[in-house]
C-alpha cells in the first residue's frame, strides 16, 4: 500500500488521486477506492474500467487471443457499469491498429451515432448503412449516405445502396432535388422505366420552348413503352399531350398570342378559345381530340358565360337538344348573377327536375310550388331546409303541402 | 420517448401497420440508448396504461370522407391550423363596426376546449348546433331579464353582479359561434355540397363487392356524377377524393372505369397531374380490382349503420352520419373484447400487428384496483389510453373518439 495523509489527499483532490492510481495501472485499488468513497459510477468506476480496457487493447501480447474473444472479455468485465462508452475503447483500438477488435467492440455500443461514425472510419460501409437505417433518424441517414458516396468508389456505392431498400428510397428522394441526372440513372439501374419516363415528364415542364418539351415527351414515351403495367396508358396519354402541344403552338402562331395556350389542358384550351370568340377553332380542337359531346357542351356553356355572351349562349342552347339538360345553363347564368337569363332556361327544364334550379336561383316560392306539383315530399323537405326566418309563409305552406301528400 | 420520460413507461403497447412497427422499434431503441440498464430508467409512476400505434394506411377511408361535425366542417371549409382558423371579419356583427369592415379582412378565431361552449358543440353533427345555440341564447336572456324587474333583493343582485363577467363571456361566446355556425350552415346548404354528401353516403352504404342490384345502381349513379364534376371543373381534390373512396370501398375499380377517370382528369385538369395519378396507384388508393376484403371488414367491424339518425343518438356514428371510422373501431375492439376476436379482419388490413409489453417495476404500475377490498377509493381509476396515428388524424376521428361509448370489460 501507499500511505497517504489526509492533508495530501485534500490538496491533490480525490480525482487526481484516482487518476494517478489509474496511470500506475492499479485499477483494483482505484475501483475499491471509488466504491468506498461512494463516488458516482460515471465519474469513478467507469473511468477506471475504461482505462483498463484501453490498456488491455493496447497490450501487444494479447494478440494471440482472437479479437472477438478479447472484445467479449472486455464486455464481460464492463457489463454492469453504466456510462461506458465502447466507442471510446474502439477508438483506442483503431489507434493501436486493431480494426477487427474495434469492430467487435463497436457491436456493444448502444449509441448509434457514435457507432456509425466509427464504422465509416473502419470502412465497414455495409454495417454503417444498415445501422443507420435501423436507427431511424433521417438526418443521420442522409449524412451517412453523403459520406458513403464521398468515400466509396462509385460502383461499390451504387450496388450497396441498391441492395438496401430503405436507404435506396431516401437516396432517390435526395436525388430528386439535388441531382436529377443521377436519379434518372438510378431508375435505369433498377429497371424502373416508368419512373424514368416520369422523370422526363417532370423535366419537360421545366423546358421553355415547345420543341424541347416535345422532345422530352418523345423520350418519355420510349421509356413508357418499355415499362410494364401502366406503360400503355401512360404512352397513349403522352402521345396525346405531344399532339396537344403542337396544336397549341399553331394556335398561338395563328392568333398571334404567344404563351397563352401552351400548358393548358384540352378542356381549358377549348373554353379559352370560346371565350376569345374563336368558335370555329374550338370546334376544330374538339374534332381533333374526339371530345365527347356531353363534355363539349359543358365547355361551351363555361366559355360563353364567362364571356358574358348571353345571346350566344341562348343561340347555342337552341342549336339542338342539349345532351346535358338545361340545368348547367341555369348554373352558368347564376354564376354571373344573371337571374333573368337563368329563368329562361328553367322553363326548358322538364318539370320533374325544376325544383333544383329554382332553389339555385333562390326562388323558394316557385320551388315549393313545383315540388308540390311533382308530389315529391323529399323535394319539399329540401326547400323547407332552405327557408329561414324570412320565409315563414313559405315554410308554413310547405308544412301544409306535406301533410296533404301524406 | 420524451413522453415516457414525463408520464412514465407505458406497460402495454399495441400497434397495426408497417410504420407502427417501425415507430415501436425506434422507440425501444431510443430507450435503450438513453438508459442502457434498468437502474437509471424513469422512476415516475406510469400514468398511461396502454398505447396504440396506428398506421394511417390501415384506415384510408376516413380521411377521404367529408367530416360532418361542427369542428370538422369548419376544417373542411376554412381549414383549422394549430387550433385556430381565419374567418371573414364581416360575419361578426359588432356595434362599433356597423358594416364598415372590409370584406377581405379576416379575423383569427381560436378554438379550444377551454371555451366551454366550443367543447360542447365541436363534436356534434353540425345540424344539431343551430338549435342548441338558440337555446343557450334564450337561457342567457332569461337570466338577464330575471333581474330587470324591481323586486329582486339586494342579495340576489349581488350574486348576479358577481356572475356578470362570466355571463358576458358566455354571451360573447354564443354570439361568436352563432355567426360561425350560420356561415357553416350556408355552405352546407350549397347544392353541390349536398350532392357530394349524398354520393359519399351512396358509396359507403352500398353493399360493395356483392354484385347485387344496389351496388350496380350505386356505381351507375356515381360514375356520371364524378364525370360531371370533372366536366364542370370542380376542385381536383374533390374529384380525386371521390374516386379514391370509390376504389377503396369497392376493392378496386374496373380497368375501363379507371382508365376513363384518369384520361378525363388529364384532359380536363392538365397533363401535370400524370405523376399524381401514378403515385395514387402506387400507394394503393386507386387500384384495379383486387381481393374482396371490404365486405367482411365492413360487416365484422360494423362500420356503417344505415338506420342511424343524428337527432336521436350521439355516438361513434355521429361524425360521419352513419359511418364509424375504422381506426376508432379498431381502438374500441382493442379494449373490449380485445383484438383476438377480430383476428381474421386484422389480417385483411395492411401491415403487421403487434403487441408488446414494456417491463416496469410493479410499484410504478398504475393502480386499477377493482376488487381490492383494502382500497380507500370506491371507484376504479379510469384507464388511460394513448392513441397515436402515424400519418395524421382527422377532426372527425377525434370527435368519434370523444363520443364513442367506451365499455370496459
Amino acid at each position: 500500500g501507499v500511505p497517504l495523509t489526509h492533508h495530501q489527499m485534500q490538496s491533490l483532490t480525490i480525482k487526481v488521486v484516482i487518476d494517478r492510481l489509474i496511470q500506475r495501472n492499479l485499477w483494483p485499488i482505484a475501483a475499491r477506492m471509488c466504491d468506498h468513497l461512494c463516488i458516482p459510477e460515471e465519474e469513478g468506476a467507469s473511468r477506471v474500467k475504461k482505462h483498463w480496457a484501453c490498456w488491455k487493447v493496447a497490450q501487444q501480447d494479447s494478440i494471440h487471443i482472437s479479437d472477438e474473444m478479447l472484445a467479449a472479455k472486455i464486455k464481460q468485465k464492463l457489463q454492469d457499469t453504466p456510462g461506458i462508452s465502447y466507442a471510446d475503447i474502439a477508438r483506442k483500438a483503431i489507434e493501436c491498429k486493431r480494426p477487427e477488435l474495434a469492430y467487435q467492440l463497436l457491436n456493444y455500443e448502444t449509441r448509434a451515432s457514435q457507432q456509425i461514425r466509427l464504422l465509416i472510419q473502419l470502412q465497414r460501409y455495409n454495417a454503417a448503412l444498415e445501422k443507420a437505417v435501423a436507427n431511424g433518424d433521417s438526418y443521420t441517414l442522409y449524412d451517412v449516405i453523403a459520406d458513403l458516396r464521398d468515400y466509396m468508389p462509385a460502383l461499390n456505392f451504387q450496388s450497396l445502396i441498391t441492395s438496401n431498400k430503405k436507404a435506396l428510397k431516401y437516396y432517390l428522394k435526395y436525388l430528386k432535388y439535388w441531382n436529377r441526372d443521377m436519379l434518372f440513372q438510378m431508375h435505369g439501374q433498377n429497371d424502373d422505366f416508368i419512373s424514368q419516363g416520369l422523370c422526363r415528364v417532370e423535366d419537360s415542364f421545366f423546358d421553355i420552348t415547345v420543341e424541347n418539351k416535345i422532345t422530352s415527351l418523345k423520350d418519355a414515351k420510349m421509356d413508357f413503352m418499355r415499362g410494364k403495367g401502366q406503360g400503355e396508358f401512360l404512352q397513349s396519354v403522352t402521345e396525346e399531350q405531344i399532339k396537344l402541344y403542337r396544336c397549341q403552338q399553331s394556335l398561338e402562331d395563328e392568333l398571334r398570342s404567344p404563351k397563352s395556350f401552351v400548358g393548358l389542358s384540352i378542356h381549358q384550351t377549348i373554353v379559352k378559345l370560346v371565350c376569345d370568340g374563336q368558335d370555329k377553332k374550338a370546334d376544330n380542337v374538339r374534332k381533333e381530340f374526339k371530345v365527347p359531346e356531353r363534355k363539349y357542351w359543358f365547355m361551351m356553356t363555361a366559355g360563353l358565360s364567362s364571356k358574358r355572351d348571353w345571346d350566344g349562349l341562348e343561340k347555342f342552347s337552341r342549336s339542338k337538344k342539349s345532351p346535358i339538360g338545361y340545368v348547367p345553363f341555369v348554373e352558368a347564368c347564376l354564376k354571373y348573377d344573371q337571374k333573368h337569363e337563368a329563368e329562361k332556361y328553367i322553363h326548358k327544364v322538364p318539370p320533374e327536375e325544376r325544383v333544383k334550379p329554382y332553389l339555385m336561383a333562390g326562388d323558394l316560392e316557385k320551388a315549393c310550388e313545383q315540388a308540390y306539383v311533382n308530389k315529391n315530399v323529399r323535394e319539399l323537405i329540401r326547400v323547407l331546409e332552405r327557408c329561414g326566418t324570412a320565409n315563414r309563409n313559405v315554410s308554413e305552406r310547405i308544412h301544409g303541402y306535406i301533410t296533404n301528400l301524406q | 420517448n420524451s413522453l415516457q420520460g414525463i408520464y412514465g413507461t407505458i406497460p402495454k403497447i399495441y400497434g397495426k401497420g408497417d410504420s407502427a412497427k417501425l415507430v415501436y422499434q425506434y422507440m425501444s431503441r431510443m430507450k435503450n440508448e438513453t438508459c442502457p440498464d434498468h437502474k437509471s430508467s424513469s422512476q415516475i409512476a406510469s400514468q398511461i396504461d396502454t398505447c396504440l400505434l396506428l398506421d394511417r394506411n390501415v384506415d384510408p377511408i376516413t380521411p377521404l370522407l367529408t367530416q360532418l361535425t361542427y369542428e370538422g366542417l369548419l376544417d373542411e371549409f376554412v381549414g383549422i391550423r394549430s387550433a385556430s382558423c381565419k374567418l371573414p371579419a364581416s360575419i361578426f356583427k359588432s356595434d362599433d363596426n356597423k358594416g364598415l369592415s372590409d370584406p377581405q379582412e379576416k379575423r383569427k378565431i381560436i378554438l379550444s376546449s377551454n371555451e366551454t361552449l366550443f367543447s360542447e358543440i365541436r363534436d356534434k353533427d353540425s345540424r344539431l348546433v343551430g338549435p342548441l345555440l338558440v337555446k343557450k341564447l334564450d337561457h342567457i336572456k332569461e337570466v338577464y331579464d330575471k333581474h330587470k324587474n324591481r323586486e329582486t333583493s339586494v342579495a340576489e343582485l349581488k350574486v348576479f353582479t358577481s356572475n356578470l363577467p362570466q355571463l358576458v363571456a358566455q354571451k360573447d361566446s354564443v354570439s361568436r359561434h352563432t355567426a360561425i355556425a350560420t356561415l357553416v350552415k350556408e355552405k352546407c346548404q350549397d347544392l353541390d355540397f349536398k350532392e357530394l354528401i349524398e354520393v359519399e353516403q351512396g358509396i359507403m352504404f352500398s353493399d360493395s363487392g356483392i354484385m347485387n342490384l344496389s351496388s350496380s345502381l350505386e356505381i351507375d349513379k356515381t360514375i356520371p356524377f364524378i364525370e360531371d364534376c370533372i366536366a364542370k371543373q370542380h376542385s381536383i381534390e374533390k374529384v380525386l377524393k371521390l374516386i379514391c373512396l370509390q376504389s377503396v370501398m369497392n376493392n378496386g375499380l374496373k380497368q375501363k372505369v379507371l382508365d376513363n377517370y384518369k384520361r378525363e382528369i388529364i384532359h380536363t385538369y392538365g397533363y401535370q397531374y400524370l405523376t399524381t395519378l401514378v403515385n395514387l396507384e402506387r400507394c394503393g388508393l386507386l387500384t384495379h380490382p383486387n381481393a374482396r376484403v371490404m365486405p367482411s371488414i365492413k360487416k365484422t367491424l360494423k362500420l356503417t349503420d344505415p338506420d342511424f339518425d343524428f337527432r336521436v343518438a350521439t355516438d361513434i356514428f355521429s361524425s360521419y352520419d352513419g359511418y364509424a371510422p375504422l381506426s376508432v373501431r379498431l381502438a374500441q375492439f382493442l379494449l373490449t373484447p380485445g383484438w383476438r376476436s377480430i383476428d381474421e379482419v386484422l389480417k385483411l388490413l395492411p401491415g403487421p400487428k403487434f403487441e408488446q409489453r414494456q417491463d416496469i417495476a410493479s410499484a410504478l404500475q398504475r393502480r386499477n384496483n377493482v376488487d381490492d377490498s383494502l382500497s380507500v377509493f370506491g371507484n376504479e381509476n379510469p384507464q388511460v389510453v394513448l392513441i397515436f396515428f402515424i400519418g395524421g388524424v382527422t377532426f372527425g376521428e377525434i370527435a368519434a373518439l370523444r363520443t364513442t361509448h367506451w365499455e370496459m370489460s
